[in-house]
């Protein structure tokens, strides 16, 4: 871990470090890392990665956009919003 | 009035009219107001709400339609919705959020009549084994204020343990129900994954996260069990248990035991732990001897599984739709960054980071994959263990509760889990049971079981608390 690898993280994270939180930072996943790179010690060719306790398989609902109804109880926690739109700083500029 | 009558005696008092609901719950508000102030386990208490509860369970009383809980209070981890209350995850990014729905075991809980008494503190989304991750400050153990009730759901059994509520709801990841019912001297229960719905719970770690309680006694964790659980089609995990998949209860059983578990604990827990097999071999179970998978590889494999999983569950938090949100951004990738970082506390930022490394083109090797095989090697181990076994015996800790002041690195508090989280990465049923004080400090022990022997397990503990008095013991506050 370096301060390289950990500014393209916090990057990805939306996270914005202050450099005393860097360094603690870089210390703790050193150690972190170090700890569960033992997982790298064991062979496991041929196993199947398991990603869920319990075979469910995978929820699919049609691909239609639609309303729920409920777009102001669900927007009342919303800190800016217009018509039912979520208001957000600029993102094109014109 | 005693404050640790169990839920069969407090539904006697109501239904016989020796006590009706606005005293009782009046009672608890002012256990809670009295001596919460020292143990922090409570994040929002709203008296007049619970009094508009317990009116309302009055009536249904004398109308003779009560539910099993009518009138019964009942906390809930600050990570569950409750329409109309906050609930934060004892962030400071959700520290204004007001649910605009119930989680469905709330709705559960409150649809059998209990009457929703308050929040209670946790460790910030979950994370944490100490509590002392709170942006509402840390919770501290009711048997030695000094020390912490361990976590995450910390706030629930300190306040079971308290006698400031009869029963709290908990979430468990990798531990988070079963480490602080060990250190707080009560009884956790983490069903086996889905059988309680995770619709309305804040997600953590997907595919690890469980609903579960905290009581005093195994009997109310069957009882509150059996209200809450059942399928829910808002929740695409959740599970029944059919008939073919039931595990069925029996007496008496062969249990698996790892001696090889104790080897670097301290004596007396060890000589708790000893006990306890003996005291279930008088009742009748004979023990075999297993193996068990590595502590450090399944631990390994859970934190890179969960710290992953976080870090794509929390992306939701961006400021936008709701929660805090930074002022004076001059754009949106300010916006993200300053309000997540504002929001989120230290311990969040390290098991993001973390969890985007192992998911990155950063790290040497492919961690997420890596670790799902020894999933699916951990799993395979129990799979196999269970035909030889109906039960596992483990410590539920490494130590009884450590003091608030001491320090620990990440990896050290990270090993609190390490007899917790296989259960997490196999999604099977655990409960922890008080089973004796070392210095004045509970210890608990876990009965796992198989998928779907949640009924098994409490039938397991129900039987060991009828022949021990651990589960009695109180915390003088």
């Amino acid at each position: 871990m370096n301060s390289k690898i950990l500014n393209e993280l916090s990057a990805h994270c939306a996270l914005a470090l202050s450099d005393v939180e860097k360094e603690r930072m870089i210390a703790d996943l050193a150690l972190i890392i170090e700890y569960v790179d033992r997982v790298h010690t064991i062979p496991t060719d041929g196993i199947i990665p398991m990603t869920h306790p319990i075979d469910i398989g995978h929820m699919r609902e049609t691909d239609e956009p639609e309303t729920t109804g409920h777009e102001d109880l669900n927007q009342t926690e919303s800190n800016e919003t217009a018509e039912n739109f979520y208001v957000v700083p600029k993102v094109i500029e014109p | 009035m005693d404050p640790y009558l169990s839920l069969k005696q407090l539904r006697q008092l109501l239904d016989n009219k020796q006590i009706d609901a606005t005293e009782l719950c009046r009672y608890f508000l002012d256990r809670i107001a009295q001596f919460d102030q020292h143990t922090n386990s409570f994040v929002s208490v709203e008296p007049e709400q619970v009094f508009a509860e317990a009116r309302n369970a009055d009536k249904t009383i004398d109308q003779g339609t009560n539910g099993q809980l009518t009138g019964i209070p009942v906390a809930h981890k600050d990570n569950f919705c409750v329409r109309g209350q906050r609930t934060s995850c004892c962030s400071n990014l959700l520290r204004t959020f007001i649910a605009p729905y119930d989680a469905t075991i709330v709705k559960n809980i409150s649809k059998a009549g209990g009457v929703h008494i308050g929040k209670t503190n946790m460790d910030e989304f979950a994370m944490g084994t100490s509590n002392q991750t709170s942006a509402w400050g840390p919770v501290r153990n009711p048997w030695d204020l000094s020390r912490v009730p361990g976590g995450s759901s910390g706030g629930s059994a300190a306040a079971v343990a308290a006698g400031f509520v009869p029963v709290a709801t908990g979430s468990d990841t990798g531990g988070s129900i079963r480490q602080p019912a060990s250190f707080c001297g009560v009884t956790g229960f983490k069903p086996t994954y889905g059988r309680l719905s995770r619709y309305g719970m804040i997600a953590f770690a997907s595919s690890l996260d469980q609903a579960g309680t905290l009581t005093r006694t195994a009997q109310d964790a069957v009882t509150m069990f059996q209200i809450m659980q059942g399928h829910d089609p808002l929740d695409a995990t959740s599970v029944s248990a059919s008939s073919d998949e039931s595990v069925p209860v029996k007496h008496p059983l062969t249990i698996g035991y790892s001696a090889s578990l104790l080897d670097d604990l301290d004596s007396d827990i060890v000589a708790r732990i000893e006990a306890s097999r003996s005291t279930l071999e008088q009742l009748g179970h004979k023990f075999l001897d297993v193996e068990v998978f590595d502590q450090d590889l399944a631990l390994s494999s859970y934190y890179i599984i969960s710290c992953a999983e976080a870090s794509s569950n929390l992306a939701r938090f961006d400021g936008i739709r709701y929660g805090s949100r930074a002022k004076s951004v001059s754009s949106i990738q300010e916006l993200y960054e300053n309000t997540r970082s504002q929001g989120f506390g230290d311990e969040v930022k390290r098991r993001l980071l973390a969890g985007t490394y192992f998911l990155s083109n950063n790290a040497p090797e492919n961690y997420v994959q890596k670790a799902q095989k020894m999933r699916r090697m951990v799993y395979d181990l129990y799979q196999e263990l269970f035909q030889k076994v109906d039960v596992v015996l483990a410590p539920s800790s490494p130590s009884t509760a450590f003091r608030l002041d001491e320090q620990h690195d990440s990896t050290d508090m990270y090993r609190q889990d390490r007899f917790t989280v296989p259960v997490n990465l196999c999604g099977l049923p655990a409960i922890s049971v008080p089973c004796g004080l070392v210095h004045g400090l509970p210890v608990g022990v876990q009965f796992i079981g198989p998928q779907y022997g949640d009924e098994l397990i409490l039938d397991v503990a129900c039987r060991f608390q009828s022949e021990t008095s651990w589960h009695l013991q109180r915390p003088r506050l």
